[in-house]
């Protein structure tokens, strides 16, 4: 069989992948269970602890509950906002991504501000305006972010954004003639929605939980700040705690708790390649189509508000609440504006070694690792996609998924395992970073890359091959262009990861080469809540920045829309 | 006149000359221990001190040693041994010198022959014995305690002693240090359950403890109001905040005992560098720079803010604490 350079590109590309990701791994699991030549049962043993059983239980809840809820509300807010007049301009494409602007940490952070029964801000604010009316709430509450619900409602914040962009970017492209033809035929607009245009959109919305799935196991820092002050443990946690909290330090044991999670998340990824394979769902057209748009009538304005409050509770208040704290000289619900300075900033940067570096290595690793994850993500998709039944394609597709269902610090771990010792020698090296966010981060980048991908199709791919097209330029000149919201969206995606990401940081990152992270689990473990807020206010001001540039570039290159009466 | 100006300004120049050479000729102490660390490069020291403390003493030590560069890594004593152990195990030496209250990881880091038992100390023979084994020397004590928030407990309700946390009005309030990240906590419960109450840690445990990874951090949510006490608490995280105008406070309880900051020197290819900073350390610039942070230096009275050793403290048996750990976690429901 003959190979273009594009084939032989991609098939080089997706062995080393492989090689990449499945490697360390490999080499990580070997030295645990058979240490010396021989199997070992003691790393089983270590992670059949005490409690071990409620910390799988605590996961399961709180990950099923949390998704479940992310699936809900992203779908409906993709719906409202790429299908119906309760979109408010250009700001309506940019709200359901604003969690995007504010990290995990900083955002649980700002959660933990907001609603601590005594001194959040939100239950201070509440009390006061309970007290002027003449009732007493007491010293604590209404809301209490150290509980079940509040754990949950955080965590679902932050899966929002995954279900958001997939199922967004698999309305932009759907075929709206489907739900023309439902509505010319007497279908309302409930009936529309439910049997024509969620069916069509399945993979996406599929694609979009295993993301959700994928990134709810993997988070570790809403739980270090949520979770442990009332004794919940997750399973992220108790890995992090075996590998760099507990001396001597259970490597077989975490690893053995990361196999769980693959076992739970390898079952999403198997039905989102089935569902995927079928190809019963709507596709792009060949013809160019113009995206309608649905009067909600009187609903419009509830919609409206349903958005809002989204928008004030996912990314503004808590950012208002780290750029509170952190000018305050310590945290107290009661603000004396007087004292507020920049302070806990200068202080940040004088006192504490290499922040400055930190944000100039973090910034640097996240735009090279996220445009390589994405780039790499697109062109393996593209290759799965043509070449399906290849053994390396399937190969491909598998390997690339694995790092998402494994906690990050065992992925670290494995790369440690891997790339520190000889001949690489590559500890307390920026390689070593950028590698380690590439292996984690893929798995975001491909499921969006692979969601796009679906959406598209095969016909057109085909036509252009029978045009006579070879695989490079079906690739640039046909495919790229098509998927490249979805591709802006998990690049956007990934460089918030990237730079809001805490444990492979804290485990590969060293006083030599720090990173954001690093420097934050610092701040966690001897730091104080100003200067948490200050360095959480700062990565957010920067995370928000890049975002909205990218989306103002991609709201201008959208076409126009058709309102529908 | 002309003549007297002459001699003045020649007897100027002679003076200026002699102290230019006395400058010249002044040279640190241990200078051949000083010419052999210059060539071995930058170290690095792990630590989980304050970061302001270990800041200044790295400020110290290069004024006297500028040609040694000092990287310092902070973390949690239990994470700095697990990264410690990690590394180890991956074959390489990220740490040159390690100052961490976790007595447990270094015997067992010892007898792996990663650290060096007899180093080359100038400054050893005028260090207290009792803080001194074996290459480890204790740079940095620090009595546990209780901290409080004044607008939340005051009057008959400030605890005075280890039981008072028991008293129902503290239930829900009371932040604790998880001692799963900080094993120097456990020999505080053991001397509360020997000393105290036999039962003290599991009636701690009805009082619905909220568990913090680090007091440094909840400290913080003591000052907001968000909790009545933390335990166990320091001078050095009170202090600071209170002097910010923090509603913060801390009692000294009868028994107790506390961090042992421990200083050893990695079996590495730096270990005159190495040798060099923990001497520093032991000197009593080294202890004043260390301990002006509301601790206390083993040397005694090292003035500006370090405090004295309280009545009552007992130095942690860690073998005997680390032997009931699996119980006293147990107890607490930390397990």
């Amino acid at each position: 069989m003959k190979y273009t350079p594009f084939s032989l590109f991609t098939r080089l590309l997706a062995v080393s992948l492989i090689c990449l990701v499945v490697g360390p791994l490999v080499l990580a699991v070997v030295r645990v269970f058979m240490p010396d030549g021989q199997l070992s049962t003691r790393p089983f043993v270590e992670a059949w602890s005490p409690g071990v059983v409620s910390v799988l239980l605590n996961t399961i809840i709180i990950v099923g509950a949390s998704t479940a809820s992310a699936v809900v509300v992203g779908v409906l807010l993709a719906w409202l906002i790429e299908r119906t007049n309760a979109r408010m301009g250009w700001i309506a494409g940019l709200l359901p991504v604003l969690p995007l602007m504010v990290p995990s940490l900083a955002g649980a952070i700002g959660w933990v501000l907001l609603a601590s029964p005594g001194p959040g801000f939100i239950n201070v604010l509440v009390r006061a305006g309970a007290q002027a009316i003449g009732i007493d709430l007491g010293l604590e509450g209404p809301l209490n972010i150290f509980s079940w619900s509040g754990l949950i409602f955080v965590y679902s914040l932050y899966l929002i954004p995954p279900v958001y962009l997939v199922v967004a970017a698999g309305m932009q492209n759907l075929d709206p003639s489907l739900e023309e033809a439902a509505r010319s035929n007497g279908a309302g607009l409930r009936r529309t929605l439910l049997m024509v245009m969620l069916p069509a959109l399945f993979p996406s919305i599929l694609g979009g939980a295993t993301l959700a799935l994928i990134s709810a196991f993997a988070i570790y820092s809403i739980p270090v700040l949520i979770a442990t002050p009332i004794g919940i443990e997750v399973l992220s946690d108790r890995i992090v705690r075996l590998t760099i909290v507990e001396f001597p330090p259970k490597i077989g044991a975490a690893v053995v708790l990361g196999m769980v999670m693959v076992f739970f998340v390898g079952g999403a990824v198997w039905l989102q390649q089935r569902v995927g394979g079928l190809q019963r769902h709507a596709t792009i057209g060949g013809r160019h189509t113009n995206r309608t748009v649905i009067d909600l009538g009187v609903w419009r304005w509830p919609a409206r508000g349903m958005i809002a409050v989204f928008i004030v509770s996912t990314s503004v208040l808590p950012f208002i609440a780290l750029l509170l704290v952190s000018m305050q000289p310590f945290w107290s619900a009661n603000v004396s504006w007087k004292l507020l300075s920049f302070q806990n900033y200068t202080s940040l940067f004088s006192s504490h070694v290499g922040v400055r570096q930190a944000f100039v290595n973090t910034l640097g690793l996240a735009i090279f690792g996220a445009t390589a994850a994405v780039a790499a993500g697109a062109v393996l998709a593209f290759f799965i996609q043509q070449e399906r039944d290849s053994y390396l394609a399937r190969a491909v597709d598998t390997s690339l998924k694995i790092p998402g269902t494994i906690s990050h610090i065992v992925v670290a771990v494995a790369i440690i395992v891997a790339f520190v010792a000889p001949p690489f020698r590559l500890h307390g090296t920026y390689v070593i970073l950028f590698l380690a966010y590439l292996v984690l981060y893929l798995p975001q980048a491909s499921v969006s890359a692979t969601a796009s991908m679906a959406q598209l199709g095969t016909q057109l791919p085909e036509a252009a091959r029978l045009s006579g097209a070879g695989p490079g330029r079906t690739f640039g000149k046909i495919v790229l262009p098509l998927v490249s919201p979805g591709l802006v969206a998990g690049w956007v995606f990934v460089f918030v990861l990237i730079t809001g990401d805490l444990t492979a940081s804290a485990m590969l990152a060293t006083s030599r080469t720090p990173v954001v992270g690093f420097v934050m689990l610092d701040l966690i473990n001897g730091g104080s809540f100003t200067s948490l807020a200050a360095i959480g206010a700062l990565i957010t001001f920067i995370t928000s920045s890049v975002v909205l540039c990218v989306f103002v570039w991609n709201i201008r290159r959208r076409s126009g829309m058709i309102l529908q009466s | 006149m002309k003549r007297r100006s002459v001699l003045l300004a020649a007897a100027m120049m002679i003076a200026g000359a002699a102290q230019l050479a006395n400058a010249q000729g002044e040279s640190p102490p241990h200078a051949a221990l000083y010419e052999k660390a210059k060539r071995e490069g930058p170290i690095t020291w792990y630590t989980s001190l304050d970061a302001v403390a270990a800041g200044d003493a790295i400020e110290g030590f290069n004024k006297i040693y500028p040609d040694i560069e000092v990287t310092l890594l902070r973390l949690t004593s239990g994470a700095v041994a697990a990264r410690y152990a990690q590394e180890r195990g991956a074959g390489t030496v990220g740490a040159d010198v390690v100052t961490i209250a976790n007595p447990p990881f270094f015997a067992d880091a010892v007898a792996r022959g990663w650290f060096v038992t007899n180093p080359n100390l100038p400054s050893l023979p005028n260090w207290p014995q009792e803080f001194y084994k074996e290459g480890r020397a204790t740079v940095v004590v620090l009595a546990f305690g209780i901290a409080y928030n004044t607008d939340i407990v005051a009057g008959p309700d400030v605890p005075r002693t280890w039981t008072d946390m028991l008293k129902p009005q503290f239930k829900g309030k009371i932040l604790f240090g998880d001692p799963r990240s900080i094993p120097a906590y456990l020999g505080l419960y053991k001397v509360l359950m020997e000393d105290v109450d036999e039962s003290f840690l599991l009636k701690l445990k009805a009082q619905d403890l909220k568990v913090v990874a680090s007091v440094t951090t909840g400290i913080d949510t003591l000052g907001a109001s968000g909790a009545a006490l933390l335990f166990p608490g320091t001078t050095q995280i009170v202090e600071p905040l209170k002097a910010k105008g923090a509603p913060v406070e801390f009692v000294q309880p009868s028994p107790t005992t506390g961090f042992n900051w421990d200083t050893m020197i990695s079996s590495g290819e730096r270990q005159n560098a190495a040798a060099l900073l923990m001497d520093f350390l032991l000197t009593k610039e080294g202890q004043f720079r260390l301990n002006n942070h509301h601790s206390t230096s083993p040397l005694g009275g090292v003035g500006g803010l370090s405090v004295p050793l309280p009545s009552g403290y007992v130095t942690i048996d860690h073998d005997a604490a680390h032997a009931l750990s699996s119980e006293m976690l147990e107890q607490l429901g930390l397990r």
